[in-house]
């Protein structure tokens, strides 16, 4: 497994599917593919079993997805690290398998917890069936791809 | 601590089940006064919301029902309807359901056993707990879990509410390579289920014999996953059309889900009711890996249940890789329908137990009316009743906290799932 796995969650209706977008475009550039399997790029459809290999073995996971926050469509935040992650968002789980749960879980396996960066660009209404990015989330999205590009360089050189 | 003390215990919400449930018990002068199971989660009408659909919906919309358990839906749903369409999709797609249904079995059941059960057995508080005492046993479980999943996806192109399954078949056979990456994964899993198996019987488990009826599909010649008749341990034997005749759901004021009888008596569904009703059916290897574990079969201790649960993921992995031993691809992996009206049941083996299905559907082959009936209303009743029983037996001096904690255990025993329960809303209307 690589040192920095790159998570674009998310699903294929609209805005939601934000982190799929920033996913697809780091796994095209460069640095992905000149980093000699130092970094991965994961599309996670269903976080509770495509998330748990990465947080497991990678030394840092850095998430994607949209989230709600009542904030303005386009809004960037980043957190970093378990406790950052809890207070800052709102995680919702059916089951109670939440991130934190997720992450506290691999930390007691794995003896120490896992680097993570969790990017959450703000949303707002999603329809089911729409295809593209709202111009502010695209905006958003590009800006989200720099940065990750430019944590890349201290993360897995 | 005196027997005649007053004690009220509220859980207002279950931890590690499914769904939202609460408990209320209150013990008077060393008795029950009161014990419901209170299953609070709104209703979701799933069998509503089918209505006026095309057939051809039907499994995409039932699977949403559960995220844990959508193969079952899907796979009595299907055969319901293909009883009224008159298909009959071959031996391809009959073992190919089976295999898809595995998938399933390991899915669900090693989540409960780890991520829900087991702390129990530790005095754990959660799965996180429990990682950091038996951090290899923790990952074993998410590595067969893991599994499950991926034979969910093999044949319904992602593991939660998969879209693969159609009346008739799959919309897609997997491709030669893809089955046999996969089969090697599971056979390789096996050694992991057996040392599942052992670990589970290995647990402190208490010793609480209870009478009950155990229900289950029982099969001709094969464990049952997707056909069968209904049987019991008190001699019930009839075909799965003839259910409405022997079996009673009826409403209880503090659930939301109905709560099923059997000649006006509560009864057990799911692994342990399985096992009991077909222990002859399973393998060789798996009937003798369930003997070595000293516990007599069938049993009457609910807690033998996390024993049970083990041995189908067992009893799964190797189905799973035995279908697709000699796996090939078909002309076509359905087989098409015409729409007709008719009335027809579908009943299986969800993880948890018998997952009836009936549906009518009018000439165009949209659905006139549904009925489910899933296996946590079916294990309901059993449960209060099994609380009930247990706690008097065991007695009640105890701190309320160490008696809450039993009362939660006893209930994951059975490992409800209240969402796919709650399908029942008590609707009445005043007109004036």
């Amino acid at each position: 497994m690589a040192r920095v796995v790159i998570a674009g969650l998310g699903s294929p209706h609209g805005d939601d599917q934000v982190g799929w977008w920033v996913a697809q475009r780091l796994a095209a550039s460069r640095r992905v593919s000149s980093s000699g399997g130092r970094i991965e790029v994961v599309i996670s459809r269903e976080p509770s079993s495509d998330l748990m290999p990465c947080l497991l073995s990678a030394e840092t996971l850095i998430l994607v997805d949209a989230c709600m926050a009542h904030g303005v469509p386009g809004v960037v935040s980043r957190w970093w690290g378990l406790p950052a992650a809890q207070a800052g968002a709102r995680w919702v789980s059916s089951h109670g398998a939440t991130m934190p749960t997720l992450v506290n879980l691999a930390a007691a396996l794995r003896g120490s917890l896992p680097g993570l960066i969790v990017y959450g660009i703000e949303i707002g209404a999603v329809c089911q069936g729409e295809t593209t990015l709202s111009v502010p989330v695209c905006m958003a999205a590009q800006r989200v791809q720099d940065w990750i590009g430019s944590e890349l360089y201290f993360l897995a050189s | 601590m005196s027997e005649e003390r007053r004690i009220e215990i509220h859980v207002p919400a279950l931890a590690r089940v499914e769904g939202e449930g609460a408990l209320n018990l209150v013990i008077e002068d060393g008795r029950i006064a009161e014990l419901k199971l209170r299953i609070y989660e709104p209703p979701r009408l799933f069998e509503k919301l089918l209505e006026g659909r095309g057939y051809h919906e039907v499994a995409d919309l039932v699977a949403r029902i559960c995220g844990i358990c959508p193969v079952a839906y899907q796979m009595s749903a299907v055969q319901a309807l293909e009883a009224i369409l008159g298909l009959d999709p071959g031996p391809w797609v009959r073992a190919m359901r089976r295999v898809f249904y595995c998938g399933e079995w390991i899915e669900s059941h090693s989540l409960h056993i780890h991520l829900l059960a087991a702390p129990d057995f530790f005095g754990c508080d959660n799965v996180t707990e429990l990682a950091k005492r038996y951090p290899n046993e923790v990952r074993r479980g998410l590595r067969l879990q893991a599994l499950g999943n991926d034979l969910i996806r093999l044949f319904g192109a992602r593991s939660v509410h998969p879209v693969g399954a159609r009346v008739g078949g799959f919309y897609h056979a997997p491709s030669m390579n893809e089955v046999v990456t996969l089969r090697e994964k599971l056979r390789a899993a096996l050694p992991e289920a057996l040392a599942l198996l052992q670990w589970t019987a290995s647990l402190s488990l208490p010793a609480s014999e209870q009478p009950f009826t155990s229900v289950a599909l029982r099969h001709a010649d094969e464990y049952p996953l997707n056909e069968g008749r209904i049987v019991s341990s008190r001699g019930l034997d009839i075909a799965s059309e003839e259910y409405e005749q022997h079996f009673v759901e009826q409403q209880v004021p503090h659930s939301t889900a109905l709560h099923s009888l059997l000649d006006g008596a509560p009864y057990l569904v799911g692994p342990l009711a399985r096992i009991n009703l077909n222990f002859e059916r399973l393998p060789k290897e798996v009937q003798a890996a369930l003997r070595a574990t000293g516990i007599t079969w069938p049993s009457a201790n609910m807690y033998h249940s996390i024993v049970a649960r083990a041995a189908e993921i067992y009893y799964a992995l190797g189905e799973a890789v035995r279908l697709l031993e000699n796996y090939s691809l078909p002309a076509a992996p359905y087989v098409e329908a015409t729409a007709r009206a008719g009335v027809g049941v579908g009943a299986s083996e969800a993880p948890r137990g018998l997952l009836w299905h009936r549906y009518e559907l009018d000439p165009a082959g949209q659905v006139v009316s549904a009925r489910i009936v899933p296996p946590t209303s079916q294990n309901q009743a059993r449960i209060e009743a099994d609380l009930h029983a247990a706690l008097m037996s065991w007695g009640f001096a105890h701190s309320d906290e160490v008696l809450r904690a039993r009362s939660e255990q006893i209930i994951r025993n059975y490992d409800p799932c209240i969402s796919c329960a709650t399908h029942f809303l008590d609707l009445r209307v005043q007109r004036r």
